[in-house]
């Protein structure tokens, strides 16, 4: 009987310990959360004739879906210890393939596929081969960019109506760029915390030696990490496209460091291990409301630029390496 | 003075302006193009009560050039009291921050967009949204691939290419080898350039372009390419240039080798005007196309004038005739930097602030 009762204790204890683990990789998340209400609160008093307005809300839910999908994926590299540079350029492919002269049933599978051999080639450089990861998904960036303006040299093309009526529009004032965040937002909270592959890859991040020495699939884990970044970026290329209704080789460019800054000021650990999807939401949250409240108080656009990189080196100095480890 | 005379122009329109019912003067360096038709303002009547908010979405500010567009247009802004609220957003040459910045302006309530779009396919579906909602939108130094907007000023870009492809063929008296620098491979303010110069010389028999090379419109890089143009090809009778601080670093190159200068095309710019100037004496002639750093200024006062229901046309076309070494001292500005560009419509004290010595 003592044995039996004992039991359950210590499934509590570990249960609970388990429990605190994800609480404290997660914690960053709730800073950010606690960040994004105080923006949100200071532009809601200080500018509600235009900010508080169903047109501003309807726009940044159609301005932020490709920087939050870019980020969910660059947040599982990240957790992975990894850095995916290539976003950018994966994101002006899509476009470009996009624009090439066959229909859209070819042209959206043959994009997807693209950005999977990429990640697959990014996954394979730095695993395999020791390349470090800036400097692998530096040169695939380099690569993929070039082919972007080799299959399309200057803006233009169609983009496939099908996907333009997939963006451009609403539902009961919602536009549908919100739901694009709900569906890859949603998978990507499921495999973060419902499946073996997110708390494997916690435990690779955190320690890729020990996690490997504990039997776990590192390699397998930390490659499929650049597959999901890369796939994330087709996807938020897809949307660009569709919103800008036409393919641009150069689209992506902006958002590829970006998709760092908004996974960083979520939360994510650049080392590793810390951090999740759920903080990446909010961390995109901030950006889109500074660019936009900035734009609606009419201050100057330089200094955008400038509380940018200031948010970015607070957060990333709020969360230390040596914390780590836990 | 031509800066001292369009400074007195901003000055009279100021003063001017200020009564309600004068008309607004558009710069008499644009005219209406061949087929533009009269804007239909009274689409916009219900928007006409003399206080207006106008948005100024810029593409990016990467150069001199786009330095002084921006500041020609706040500077133009100022002086236009029907402007209540003036918004510029600068979208970092990023077409998709480009499109949210124009609808961050139509959620503020803009009666007028003034835009020069990073690409000519990106911003069609929100410049036409915006017109369809009754904004004026008005289209400068770059175009939109859309009939669907207010108005449009266009720089000629292929009459740049021809003023300086004409003064080749008459400096170099028909005949002779030319050498071509280029801006950025893609663009179409490049390629227009390019092909007009090309047209003119080609209609010579005994005139060639025997090379040509790609240098972003930049100093440093266009070195590099006169360097290696120059030492591949042993006779150069002309070069034609996409822009000045690349002609300025071709003669610099061709000083270096001690090859006799030959003629070479430039661009309205001071710091291109010292080099033509400081050449003069060793035979160096050119010729100064200008693209002007006042057409969004410009894009600005239209759309005041069509708020404000005034007659005025939907298509401008930049007639600016090119500099010629007769101008050439009456526009070297030896108190300014190399980085002025000539022809501003920006008073002298805001001259001396940006650009003073």
């Amino acid at each position: 009987m003592s044995d039996t009762s004992q039991r359950p204790s210590f499934g509590g204890l570990t249960a609970r310990f388990r429990l605190d683990a994800r609480l404290y990789r997660q914690r960053g998340a709730a800073l950010s959360a606690l960040t994004f209400t105080i923006i949100f609160v200071v532009l809601a008093v200080s500018l509600p004739e235009n900010f508080l307005t169903g047109r501003n809300f309807s726009n940044l839910l159609g301005q932020l879906p490709p920087l939050v999908i870019a980020s969910l994926g660059q947040t599982f590299v990240l957790l992975g210890a990894g850095f995916d540079l290539s976003v950018g350029s994966v994101i002006s492919l899509t476009s470009a393939i996009l624009a090439l002269d066959l229909h859209w049933s070819m042209t959206i599978p043959l994009a997807l596929l693209a950005a999977v051999i990429v990640g697959l080639v990014n996954g394979w450089g730095v695993v395999k081969t020791g390349v470090h990861p800036i400097i692998m998904t530096l040169a695939t960036s380099s690569i993929v960019q070039g082919l972007a303006l080799t299959l399309l040299p200057v803006p233009g093309g169609v983009a496939p109506p099908p996907l333009v009526a997939m963006v451009q529009g609403d539902i009961l004032g919602i536009p549908f760029g919100f739901f694009w965040v709900l569906a890859v937002g949603g998978i990507a909270i499921h495999l973060m915390h419902a499946t073996r592959f997110g708390a494997h890859l916690y435990a690779v991040g955190a320690n890729s030696d020990s996690a490997r020495l504990s039997g776990l699939p590192d390699a397998r884990i930390r490659i499929g990490t650049y597959v999901i970044s890369a796939t994330c970026a087709a996807i938020a290329g897809l949307y660009l496209t569709a919103r800008l209704a036409s393919s641009d080789p150069n689209v992506g460019s902006a958002l590829g460091l970006d998709s760092v800054l908004g996974a960083a000021l979520g939360g994510t650990l650049l080392s590793g291990g810390i951090g999740g999807p759920i903080g990446t939401f909010f961390g995109v949250g901030i950006i889109g409301l500074l660019n936009n409240g900035m734009n609606l108080a009419g201050i100057s656009p330089f200094y955008q630029h400038v509380v940018k990189g200031t948010m970015l080196i607070i957060s990333v100095s709020l969360f230390r390496r040596k914390e780590l480890g836990l | 003075m031509l800066t001292r005379f369009h400074s007195a122009l901003a000055a009279l329109l100021l003063s001017t302006s200020t009564l309600a019912a004068q008309d607004i003067t558009l710069h008499s360096d644009i005219g209406p193009a061949e087929d533009a038709e009269v804007v239909d303002v009274s689409k916009y009547e219900s928007k006409r009560d003399g206080s207006y908010i106008v948005g100024f979405s810029n593409v990016a500010v990467i150069n001199s050039w786009t330095a002084q567009l921006v500041e020609e247009a706040n500077y133009r802004a100022s002086t236009l009291p029907q402007i209540e609220r003036y918004i510029v957003t600068d979208a970092n040459n990023d077409p998709s921050k480009q499109v949210s910045d124009v609808e961050d302006m139509l959620a503020q309530g803009a009666d007028a967009i003034v835009i020069n779009p990073a690409n000519p396919v990106a911003l069609v579906p929100v410049l036409e949204r915006a017109y369809e909602d009754g904004v004026v939108v008005i289209v400068v130094t770059a175009d939109a691939n859309t009939d669907k907007v207010t108005a449009k000023i266009m720089a000629d870009q292929v009459k740049f290419g021809t003023d300086g492809g004409e003064f080749l063929v008459d400096a170099m008296g028909g005949e002779g080898n030319v050498i071509a620098l280029r801006g950025i491979a893609g663009l179409s303010v490049d390629d227009d350039r390019f092909n007009g110069a090309a047209d003119v010389i080609g209609e010579n028999p005994d005139m060639e372009i025997i090379a040509e090379e790609y240098a972003s419109w930049s100093y440093d890089q266009a070195r590099q390419a006169c360097e290696s143009l120059a030492l591949a090809h042993p006779q150069i009778d002309g070069v034609w240039s996409s822009g000045g601080a690349m002609t300025q670093a071709c003669v610099e190159v061709f000083n270096e080798f001690g090859r006799d200068l030959v003629p070479m095309t430039g661009e309205a710019n001071n710091g291109f005007f010292r080099t033509w100037k400081e050449n003069q004496d060793a035979g160096f002639d050119s010729i100064a196309p200008q693209n002007p750093t006042w057409a969004v200024g410009e894009g600005i006062a239209l759309a005041v004038a069509i708020l404000e229901g005034q007659e005025v046309y939907d298509y401008y076309a930049v007639t600016a005739d090119p500099y010629t070494a007769a101008d050439l001292d009456e526009l070297y500005r030896p108190d300014l930097n190399d980085s002025y560009w000539v022809g501003s419509t920006l008073p002298e004290e805001k001259l001396q602030e940006l650009f003073g010595n």
